[in-house]
């Protein structure tokens, strides 16, 4: 009825009056049918009434079915366009743009706004018009985050694919890395295949190869976000400076289509650090902290955050390939050929000349086809094995107005060799021969090729020959404005509000927008109303285990009876909340054995876990002993022991996935050892003669297994803070049998007489077992081999930085004593040393002499050092006490920082001319 | 510099052995459980080494000397040294002697995880034992007792 009174309205009011009640009814009030009813008998009543069409346009463009009949309803809006007056043209061809931008038709759409200045549109039409260009822009920029389609894929390679999968679940990753390789060789755009290649090459530590594979998978599927996470780890755990831009985008990436994945703030704050973006880093720390994030790990880098001044950027030097170089000869002939005064038939006989000398000289057989539209045999045959040069060929050609068909055969021939932009070339031209099916697979190819330089052309002409879209763009949009880390603008771009009745699709971007920006109980609103959609459900424990939210618990519990291992941390937090210590420890029990070893709640779940047992363990078991315990209670707490006893990582295996670990684990088994074992557990052998003194130096001031105890759970926290839980004291291999051992030994000495024998027992196994054991830890320390290579990388890094910084640069010599030293250190901490070394003596020598130097030297300690030097030819001094004085967070006191943390130290040496003096750290070597 | 409070056993002098560490730990260990057999000096650095080793029959040393001021720490030829010097501080010292022409028999006290290094060392710097924490007070006794008859036989 509304709908039917603006329709009446529109036929009888001025144009502008009736502008306002067509927009303001029918839409409003979101009854759609009826309005479009009301437009459509406007039109027939008058068919020249543009106002009418304006306002369908309008209604349609936001229509669900409007892909479905966008052909029917474009031939309406043309028949107005036709009829309608001069003054109304402009405005109704702007909304028919917008319509055809609404049905994805953007090319369309440009063609039609830029038809438009020719009827001199006035200043606010202009801005219209340049605001549409403007969202089209936009919409065609969010619709290239779209993934590329999946190929065709057999399902005997499914078969395979899932036995290699198995076979890398079972520790076969070497099998598994060979099956993934076929796959791949077969089915280049298959992203599982690719995936489970990167799983492989992870599995055995090919981190290079690795992320090249990731950089791939990213092409092909911008939408997956766990190939950005790990591509982002790896570039900012392993990349250099020049790397870092791009760790930045793939973190972006991937907190954008996963905002839960908290803790890469944190690799985004140490990106931006080792930029020098403080700004950025404190934004990232505060996103992190935001998101319901804490922890050692980033109050350190707020520390370090704070103390650093901000640097500039810097981008990748792209390299040129190399150039196909003529002789001397040739070159003459094909001057003399170009200049002016040559006719053309000594034009061709000098270019025949220049070719029969250097058949492969592409421009000269260009030339030469120019003026005869035909190649000598000699050139194709040239070229045969050369791809880039076949492709140079084709383009220079094709530049000259050779047909498709004659270059054709030499762009396949440039495919088959493996050309890095064949398939590009292969696919524009097959687009102008209308293979429309061969130029998409060609695509599909290069868009899964390692490094396309056409990547954005090749969306934009899949898009065409694709045909538009019928997919809606806000979300597309969203994301991309969360990439920009506008969180605001991305709700605009999703235009509306978590309220019943949206769509599930739009309430999940919305939450995704909330939780992006820290604002949990929003993002817990939105997942809550899109709960029965499992994806709801998913992303609503995510925040929920971050951030308990009672009012959820109702889906929470659903979600956890659809096997969301986040859910039962949530429900535990809730249960906690409220003192319900039994049912919270159910639930933690079932997250941690259901989570997956990436979920940012494991560690708290253990830790609520440990403290739960603590407390409730003996009254749990009172309650058995009285009966009062039900089965499936005594079931929970039997499964709850057993889980456990066997969580977490044994030390030495956290040292090897964990080497940021080890300077810890070395102050650890160091104050053991010194503490512990040498100046008090070395009585024990005395115990027959000196039992008082014995008892006192194990149990006073406190035993000695408790001190061995709270070195390992420190050691344990600081693990937990890097992500690597340690396993529980009682299951650990080294530090458990040492607590066993020195318990015992109390227990027998608290006593007044006996257990002689056994106390010897345990001196020995302290002498022979424990002690050797403690000092097999030590041998993990990590080993970081610089050779000519990985310095000239590090070397370049700084000198980058430097340049754009406009900071005086001057090339450094090198001296490196043999062809690697290897040091103890970590490799992204030894990088940050030298960084800083070199960036210090560079500032020192304002464009004067610097020297690196790796070595490895002997001290009167008889010490076997690894030692990296950075010498500069400045006049200026610089103490130890100097540096010692330095407040922590950049330049030299960083790398004295981190020396001193690596067990290293810091020296600094007079230097022969033209260098003066030389600072730099050294390494104790590790015991072999 | 403190003296440890043994009591002499029936018909044996007991020999004196200088404790140089930065701590009292090791003094207090050896006192009391061998300060029966054993009178012990101790010295925390250098220079107090030097005062006391007229007295002394061995030197019993640490390696590391963190505690110590780091003003009173000394190089291989006994001037004065780094705070990086701190960690290897007892091997220092006992070169610093052994550079002196001090060829008293001594006992290092250091995990160096390195048996090469170790005998390195041992040679360089004989005579000396190094002893690594793992070694049990009992067995660290023996070896005293044989440095006690090995001087006492002199």
């Amino acid at each position: 009825m509304i709908a039917l009174l603006a329709a009446l309205l529109l036929a009888g009011a001025p144009e502008p009056a009736a502008a306002a009640a067509g927009s303001g009814t029918g839409a409003q009030k979101d009854d759609r049918a009826e309005a479009e009813r009301a437009y459509r008998l406007s039109i027939e009543q008058k068919p020249s009434r543009w106002l009418a069409y304006a306002h369908l346009a309008d209604l349609l463009a936001q229509a669900p079915d409007r892909w479905d009949r966008a052909d029917e309803t474009l031939a309406l809006l043309a028949r107005g366009l036709l009829l309608a007056p001069p003054a109304g043209r402009v405005n109704l061809i702007l909304r028919v743009a917008d319509f055809e931008r609404a049905v994805g038709r953007t090319q369309q759409a440009r063609a039609r706004l830029q038809a438009l200045a020719e009827l001199k549109p006035g200043a606010e039409q202009s801005r219209r018009i340049r605001e549409l260009q403007d969202r089209i822009a936009d919409e065609e920029r969010a619709r290239a985050q779209a993934d590329w389609p999946e190929p065709e894929v057999s399902p005997a390679q499914e078969a395979e694919l899932a036995a290699a999968a198995r076979q890398l679940a079972q520790g076969a990753a070497q099998k598994a890395l060979a099956v993934a390789d076929a796959l791949c060789a077969q089915q280049p755009a298959w992203r599982a295949a690719r995936w489970l290649r990167a799983r492989a090459l992870d599995a055995l530590g090919r981190i290079d190869e690795e992320a090249g594979e990731l950089r791939i998978l990213t092409q092909l599927s911008p939408s997956q976000a766990q190939a950005w996470r790990r591509l982002g780890e790896i570039l900012a755990g392993q990349g250099g400076l020049l790397e870092a831009d791009r760790a930045d985008e793939a973190l972006r990436q991937a907190l954008a289509l996963e905002p839960s994945s908290t803790q890469l703030w944190l690799l985004r704050a140490r990106v931006a650090l080792r930029q020098g973006r403080a700004q950025d880093a404190l934004r990232a720390l505060d996103r992190f902290e935001h998101a319901g994030g804490s922890g050692p790990e980033a109050a350190r880098l707020l520390a370090v955050a704070r103390a650093q001044a901000g640097l500039p950027g810097q981008s990748v030097a792209e390299a040129k390939p190399p150039s196909r170089e003529p002789s001397l000869q040739a070159r003459t002939l094909f001057q003399q050929a170009g200049a002016a005064l040559t006719p053309p038939e000594s034009a061709k006989d000098l270019l025949t000349a220049a070719l029969a000398d250097s058949p492969a000289f592409v421009e000269a057989a260009a030339a030469l086809f120019a003026l005869t539209g035909a190649l000598p045999e000699t050139t194709v045959q040239a070229l045969q094995g050369d791809g880039p040069g076949l492709l140079e060929l084709a383009a220079q050609v094709r530049r000259t107005g050779g047909a498709a068909a004659t270059v054709s055969p030499w762009i396949d021939r440039a495919v088959a060799l493996g050309a890095p932009e064949a398939r590009w070339a292969r696919a524009t031209l097959r687009e102008v021969q209308a293979d429309r099916a061969g130029a998409l697979d060609d695509l599909l190819a290069y868009a899964a090729s390692p490094q396309p330089q056409h990547l954005e052309e090749a969306r934009a002409l899949r898009a065409r020959l694709e045909g538009p879209p019928r997919t809606e763009v806000a979300a597309l949009q969203a994301r991309l404005r969360l990439l920009e880390d506008r969180p605001e603008a991305a709700l605009a771009a999703l235009g509306t509000r978590c309220e019943a009745g949206t769509p599930a699709a739009l309430l999940i971007a919305l939450g995704e927008v909330h939780e992006f920006s820290g604002e949990l109980p929003q993002a817990v609103a939105c997942y809550r109303l899109a709960a029965p959609v499992t994806e709801a459900l998913q992303r609503l424990a995510q925040v929920a285990e971050r951030s308990p939210a009672p009012g959820a618990e109702p889906e929470l519990r659903k979600a956890a009876g659809l096997g969301i291992a986040a859910a039962r941390w949530a429900l535990a937090r809730i249960e906690l909340q409220r003192g319900h210590t039994g049912e919270a420890l159910l639930q933690i029990e079932a997250f941690l054995a259901a989570a997956p070893d990436d979920d940012p709640g494991l560690a708290d779940a253990r830790a609520a876990r440990d403290q739960l047992l603590a407390s409730t363990t003996a009254a749990a078991a009172s309650r058995l002993r009285l009966g009062l315990g039900t089965a499936l209670g005594a079931g929970a707490l039997l499964f709850a022991l057993a889980a456990l006893l066997w969580a977490g990582a044994p030390l030495e295996s956290a040292l090897r996935k964990a080497p940021r670990l080890f300077p810890q684990a070395a102050r650890a088994v160091g104050h053991v050892r010194h503490d512990v074992i040498k100046h008090r557990a070395s009585v024990l052998g005395m115990a027959r003669e000196h039992r008082t003194d014995v008892a006192r130096s194990l149990l006073s001031p406190e035993p000695a297994s408790r001190a061995v105890a709270q070195q390992y759970q420190a050691l344990r926290k600081a693990a937990r803070a890097q992500g690597v839980p340690l396993r529980r004291l009682g299951r650990e291999p080294v530090f458990g049998p040492l607590v066993r051992d020195l318990a015992r030994a109390e227990a027998l000495l608290g006593a007044s007489s006996g257990g002689e024998e056994e106390l010897l027992r345990i001196d020995q196994r302290i002498r022979e077992v424990h002690s050797a054991r403690l000092a097999a830890l030590l041998r993990l320390s990590p080993r970081t081999r610089l050779d000519a290579g990985a310095l000239s990388g590090w070397i370049r890094d700084v000198e980058v930085e430097m340049r754009r910084g406009g900071a005086p640069w001057k090339d450094p010599s090198v001296l490196l004593q043999g062809p690697a030293v290897e040091f103890p250190v970590e490799r992204s901490a030894l990088a940050l040393i030298f960084t800083n070394l070199l960036r210090n003596a560079q500032v020192a020598a304002a464009g004067g002499e610097v020297i690196v130097r790796l070595g490895e030297e002997r001290d009167a300690a008889g010490r076997n050092l690894t030692v990296l030097l950075v010498g500069d030819s400045s006049a200026n001094t610089v103490s130890l006490a100097a540096i010692e004085q330095r407040e922590s967070g950049r330049g030299l006191a960083l790398v004295r920082d981190l020396t001193r943390e690596w067990q290293g130290h810091l020296v600094i040496r007079a230097e022969e001319p033209p260098w003066k003096k030389a600072v730099g750290a050294c390494f104790p070597a590790p015991p072999a | 510099m403190e003296e440890g409070r043994g009591r002499l056993l029936p018909g044996a002098a007991r020999v004196t052995l200088l404790i140089c560490e930065d701590g009292t730990e090791y003094t207090e260990r050896f006192q009391r459980f061998l300060g029966a057999e054993f009178r012990f000096l101790r010295a925390a650095h250098f220079a107090e080494v030097l005062a006391q080793l007229p007295s002394a029959r061995a030197l019993l040393l640490d390696l590391d000397f963190r505690r110590t001021d780091p003003a009173l720490l000394v190089d291989a030829s006994g001037a004065k040294a780094s705070r990086e010097t701190a960690e290897v501080q007892g091997l220092l010292i006992l070169r610093a002697l052994r550079a002196r022409g001090i060829q008293l028999p001594a006992l290092l006290f250091a995990d160096l995880d390195d048996d090469a290094r170790a005998a390195r060392l041992s040679a360089e710097l004989a005579p000396l034992q190094i002893v690594p924490s793992g070694e049990g007070l009992s067995s660290i006794a023996q070896r005293l007792r044989a440095l006690a008859d090995q001087q006492r036989d002199r």
